[in-house]
């Protein structure tokens, strides 16, 4: 079985049935893209994959195991971490501290909640330094412009030393500058070898980076595989064109 | 010099206000629930030692660990008990139940102790303070140097420790601190069993100083508290000890004029009205 | 058939035995709440007067029923049992064993009903004053005062006094007598201050009494205040004597005072070293059914009984001839709280006593039995 495997699954929201049947497949190493029009389901797969949410049906597999239906933070220990579409950062801690919650995710339990932080304090600056963060270690999360905020909610997610990263609309309002440096710091998770799932509006930013692309629409995957494939898949082109949305060349 | 001694009164009443209302808005930060069976919890911890010292020994010390031992186990027990269930309810629900345990409690007293109040022989070696200008009795410094010890234990914990930053994550954001691999279960358990023994210490101490248990004696701690929580801010475990310290100053000082027949206990309720008039967050609040 | 009719006739006459053959008394007391210490004492005093006339015949051959609620010190509560004992359980006379708030609502619906009452020890002096049938056994605030300003004045010589008044009927009524009195025998009033009822912290107030250096402290509360307000000043160092009344006239006073309570004397009602065959009876019989020592609620609630059972037996269940018997008593010594002297003005008219807190126990202290001091001012 590979790294993340879903099953049939789908989610119904009283009469709305916002995800239908999705079997995802993503691979160990892999950077995967999953796109759609609005309300095609995506942050609604991610809220289901991270336990959120509860599956009406279906299953979802992590590491050949079944982890629908588990607590957030049980996931979370598991190895999977996540970012948010609008960014949530502890607004009163500071960027320093944000990372350092994430990081004591694998002590509180085990070697003594009340142990101070030693050296987890120089791990949460190297990740600091890794999303260009660090001379901003000590200033409160909240004051942060938004750019740097996204880079705080990557930084966080890695210091859960997830095996898988899930990002959503990590491009989100950012500038052609700040997506150049987007794509890198992807690129260095990519190498230390965590598989990446991202959601994005943004399809110049899709196409470059990822290797397999699932489309959804109206919760069904209507279309599967490489970038150029997918571009030019008619369903694919369908389902945008039809709803006047992002133009798909990029 | 009267001033300096009527200082000593306010810090000895400042103190235990302080105690107690730490464990209140430390629940309230995390969970948003207003926690009244709080004070039920500050009376457990006084009979569990009037237990102690009327049935196993008269050490004042013994008395305390086993009060605050027990008062933290309750609390985690009302947490996980009952408090777990309710949370996704509107927040009134969660409310209404904590005045209902409240209430048991305090009917659960009166049923095994009986109405009256005990006295509580425990016994204690400590030191006294004689200047000219102001004592301090053995009893009140012991409260005095207690809390300030119990503070600073606190003040490490909540600063300096892997569960003291995950509960400001908690209090500033429950769902996401779930997220970053919090196991926010656990951690609510043991903020509630740290803010439980305070509380129950609190109630030890006062046993102590007044040589009075009875099944109302949180009633009145019960809305204190709370006055104090509002006026620190609710949350703000800084703003609750400074807050406790200003209340007990005002009541002192006030209390103790000639002319102002005025209740005692009810000056908390003025500063109430006051401080919802004009600083709704109070001092430190993040309401 | 025969077995049958001797079966129902001795069915009726044990029936018509136990029915006709009782004096139902009312009774009520506080039995739950902050008054519940005071409460089942004076229930226990009462329920002994009981016994004791029952064991000696009853009242003109019948026995007395003590018929009794809880009031938990509330005027609500007393009211609604007061109209209970009246319409319900056609009581021939009540007796209040509960404090001064509850019982003077209680007493407005007796006088209105037309059934006697008497207040064991509630002195608020409006309660007699409700009407002609409403009549007070223990020691009124007026009296009580102004024994106590005798005592401070001139038995102990004090001439600067501090006045700690407790804000509810029972307590500013008797600092408001004590304080005149004092006054006018010339002593000079330091600091006065009065805090409500339940009051826990008196340091404040006391560190400002301290400064002021009286030679005596009237503090007027019940056991719990009294108890912390003793406690207290020693602990601050204050070495006046502090003089209370019979709201500390409890062993729970002296249990919650600890030593503080050492040399504490108190104008109450009750001598326990009284040589009197009828008090050492008492306080031996209340001390073998409670475990604790007698104080002067229950006393009270004693004496209560035994002139509401006199009564019945002078005059019969008509509410007037039993008001018209208590009018005319004269030398009463069956009492534990008397001997009374008289009834005047619907009060018993007896001698003052003054008890000290010697090791741990009150004691007798002294005795008032001038008539200037013990028959209350305007009569």
């Amino acid at each position: 079985m590979e790294l993340l495997e879903t099953e049939g699954l789908t989610k119904d929201f009283g009469g709305l049935r916002a995800v239908d049947h999705v079997d995802l497949v993503v691979r160990r190493g892999e950077i995967h893209g999953v796109i759609g029009p609005n309300g095609a389901g995506k942050t609604t797969l991610f809220n289901l994959i991270t336990g959120y949410l509860r599956p009406t049906y279906g299953a979802i597999h992590f590491k050949e195991r079944r982890i629908d239906g588990l607590p957030t933070h049980r996931i979370v220990t598991l190895g999977i971490a996540r970012t948010f579409q609008i960014v949530r950062p502890f607004t009163e801690l500071s960027v320093l501290e944000n990372v350092l919650v994430a990081w004591g995710h694998r002590y509180y339990r085990k070697t003594g909640p009340f142990r101070p932080y030693a050296n987890a304090r120089r791990r949460a600056r190297e990740i600091l330094e890794s999303v260009g963060l660090a001379d901003r270690a000590d200033i409160p999360a909240g004051t942060l412009p938004i750019g740097l905020q996204r880079r705080l909610e990557i930084a966080r997610a890695m210091a859960l030393e997830p095996e898988l990263m899930l990002l959503d609309e990590p491009a989100a309002g950012l500038t052609e500058e700040e997506i150049g440096g987007l794509k890198e710091l992807v690129g260095r998770i990519v190498a230390t070898g965590v598989t990446v799932v991202l959601v994005e509006h943004r399809m110049s930013f899709v196409m470059d980076i990822c290797e397999v692309i699932t489309v959804l629409d109206h919760g069904r995957v209507i279309a599967e595989g490489a970038p150029e494939e997918v571009a030019h898949d008619p369903a694919v082109i369908e389902a945008y064109l039809g709803t006047g949305s992002v133009n798909a060349a990029g | 010099m009267d001033f300096l001694q009527q200082l000593v009164f306010a810090l000895v009443l400042g103190s235990s206000y302080a105690l107690i209302a730490i464990g209140l808005t430390m629940v309230y930060g995390i969970l948003k629930v207003l926690h009244v069976a709080h004070a039920g919890i500050y009376t457990l911890g006084a009979y569990m030692a009037l237990l102690v010292v009327t049935h196993l020994t008269r050490n004042f010390w013994v008395a305390l660990l086993l009060g605050m031992v027990a008062a933290g186990l309750a609390g985690v027990l009302i947490y996980r008990g009952v408090y777990y269930y309710i949370l996704r309810r509107p927040r009134i629900v969660p409310l209404i139940v904590s005045i209902g345990i409240f209430t048991a409690m305090n009917e659960l007293f009166r049923l095994l102790f009986g109405p009256y109040q005990h006295a509580f022989p425990a016994v204690l070696r400590f030191p006294m303070v004689i200047t000219p200008y102001f004592l301090i009795t053995q009893k009140q410094l012991l409260i005095i140097v207690l809390t300030t010890f119990f503070l600073l234990m606190l003040y490490l914990v909540l600063n300096k420790t892997r569960v003291g930053l995950a509960w400001q994550a908690c209090s500033q954001d429950l769902s996401m601190a779930g997220a970053v691999g919090v196991p926010v279960d656990w951690a609510v358990a043991l903020n509630f069993l740290l803010g439980s023994a305070l509380a129950g210490a609190a109630g030890v101490l006062m046993a102590f100083y007044r040589n009075m248990v009875y099944p109302t004696m949180g009633n009145v701690v019960a809305y204190k508290a709370f006055v104090v929580v509002v006026l620190g801010g609710f949350g703000s475990v800084r703003g609750s000890v400074i807050a406790g310290m200003l209340l007990a100053l005002v009541e002192t000082f006030l209390g103790s004029l000639e002319w102002f027949n005025f209740p005692r206990d009810a000056i908390a309720f003025l500063l109430l009205i006051l401080v919802l008039m004009f600083r709704p967050k109070g001092l430190f609040g993040r309401l | 058939m025969r077995k049958f009719v001797i079966g129902i006739l001795l069915f009726m006459f044990v029936g018509l035995y136990a029915t006709a053959e009782t004096v139902k008394i009312g009774f009520f007391a506080p039995l739950t709440g902050f008054a519940a210490a005071d409460g089942h004492s004076a229930l226990a005093g009462a329920q002994i007067a009981v016994d004791f006339i029952n064991a000696a015949g009853g009242v003109n051959g019948k026995m007395i029923e003590l018929v009794y609620y809880d009031d938990a010190a509330r005027a609500d509560q007393a009211s609604a049992i007061a109209r209970k004992l009246i319409e319900q359980d056609k009581v021939v006379i009540a007796v209040s064993g509960s404090y001064s708030t509850p019982t003077r609502a209680a007493a407005k619906i007796f006088q209105e009903a037309g059934v006697p009452m008497i207040s064991a020890y509630a002195i608020h002096p409006s309660i007699i004053e409700t009407g002609h049938l409403i009549f007070r056994v223990g020691m009124g605030a007026p009296v009580e005062g102004v024994a106590g300003a005798y005592l401070a004045v001139k038995e102990l010589g004090a001439k600067k006094i501090a006045i700690l008044t407790m804000d509810n009927d029972f307590g500013v009524s008797l600092s408001e007598y004590f304080k005149d009195t004092a006054l006018k025998l010339g002593a000079e009033i330091v600091f006065e201050k009065k805090f409500p009822l339940g009051e826990k912290e008196f340091r404040a107030i006391l560190a400002q009494v301290r400064v002021k250096k009286p030679d005596l402290i009237w503090a007027t509360g019940y056991y719990a205040e009294a108890a912390n307000i003793v406690s207290q000043a020693r602990e601050l160092g204050i070495t006046a004597t502090i003089l209370g009344q019979e709201g500390y006239d409890s062993p729970k006073f002296i249990e919650l005072a600890g030593e503080a309570a050492e040399g504490v004397i108190i104008v109450t009602d009750l001598n326990r070293d009284s040589e009197r065959e009828i008090v050492q009876k008492f306080l031996a019989e209340y001390e073998e059914r409670t475990g604790h020592p007698a104080d002067m609620v229950a006393a009270s609630a004693f004496d209560a009984i035994k002139v509401a059972a006199y009564a019945i037996a002078q005059a019969g269940t008509d509410a007037e001839a039993i008001a018209a018997a208590i009018d005319n008593i004269r030398h009463m010594y069956d009492v534990v709280t008397g001997p009374f002297f008289a009834f005047l003005g619907r009060e018993a008219i007896r001698p003052v006593e003054v008890q000290i807190v010697k090791e741990g126990a009150f004691r007798f202290f002294h005795t008032f039995t001038e008539p200037e001091i013990i028959i209350p001012p305007g009569l």
